[in-house]
């Protein structure tokens, strides 16, 4: 059943979405799959031969599970605008949960929006592995 | 530090056809499991659009050797899009990115690409910004 614009309120909370834990092979396959071969997500070496502690995960590939988020909730096809600040570095081994909530909702040409702000957070210790921002359009019950 | 006068360069377009094995290979490798996507006329998923960048010619690595820059060295700060219409498997996007601000803040240089992608019918479907901060 779809989510009606009718029925999302300000305040209202995305169901949340916890991945991983995430391991190397996974961001292997991820740099095979976006093509970011970076080697500072895949290649300890090189990721200590420039300062990290050592290979950490796209950031990407954290906003690729923020949207599932957003898709489990307002469903695919959506999302009408998606931004996102990365303000941690998420290493292999943590699990990440993803967390959002509805902070405004405004008719626009006739479409429904649906705006919201979101986390990604490590599990284990609570720090922020990105901020978001997103808005959705929704179908209309009288539509 | 940064040559300011990178900001307005201009990049070579570059265009890739969505194929269905790509959008599967990108599921399987971020761990989505909706359904939706697994449907005929689905849409891509949000983040599809790094494929564009890193897979159809040079990507974000070449991006940042003409500008001197060590891919190694750079952290994503931010990323934006903006959906303008649905992608679906078959059609062709092409990208043009530009360099739409340089900046150093706390001793580092940011930089901030804006690409816009449209599809074979020349209709505007993603607009994408992209900061990355240059480490040192």
């Amino acid at each position: 059943m779809p989510l009606y614009y009718e029925d999302v309120e300000t305040g209202d909370l995305l169901p949340e979405i916890v991945k991983g834990p995430i391991e190397e092979i996974d961001l292997v396959r991820y740099s095979g799959a976006s093509g970011d071969f970076n080697p500072i997500h895949t290649v300890p070496r090189i990721a200590q031969e420039v300062g990290l502690d050592g290979i950490i995960a796209h950031g990407m590939l954290i906003m690729a599970y923020a949207g599932q988020m957003i898709d489990a909730w307002a469903g695919v096809g959506a999302l009408r605008r998606f931004k996102v600040r990365f303000s941690g570095m998420t290493v292999p081994g943590e699990t990440v949960v993803c967390e959002g909530r509805v902070t405004g909702k405004e008719e626009i040409d006739g479409e429904g929006i649906v705006h919201g702000r979101l986390t990604v957070k490590g599990q284990a210790d609570g720090s922020t592995k990105l901020k978001g921002e997103f808005s959705v359009a929704l179908p209309r019950r009288e539509a | 530090m940064l040559d300011p006068e990178v900001k307005g360069k201009v990049y070579e377009p570059f265009s890739m056809k969505i194929e269905a094995g790509k959008v599967r290979e990108f599921l399987l490798a971020t761990g989505d499991s909706n359904d939706a996507y697994r449907e005929p006329d689905a849409p891509v998923p949000p983040t599809f659009g790094t494929v564009f960048r890193f897979w159809a010619g040079g990507g974000l690595e070449d991006a940042l050797l003409q500008l001197g820059v060590d891919i190694r060295n750079v952290l994503h700060a931010e990323q934006e899009y903006e959906y303008l219409a649905p992608m679906h498997v078959g059609d062709t996007i092409t990208g043009t990115t530009r360099i739409s601000d340089v900046y150093t803040r706390a001793g580092m240089d940011f930089v901030e690409f804006t690409t816009q992608y449209m599809n074979q019918k020349g209709e505007p479907v993603l607009n994408e910004r992209a900061l990355i901060i240059v480490r040192g």
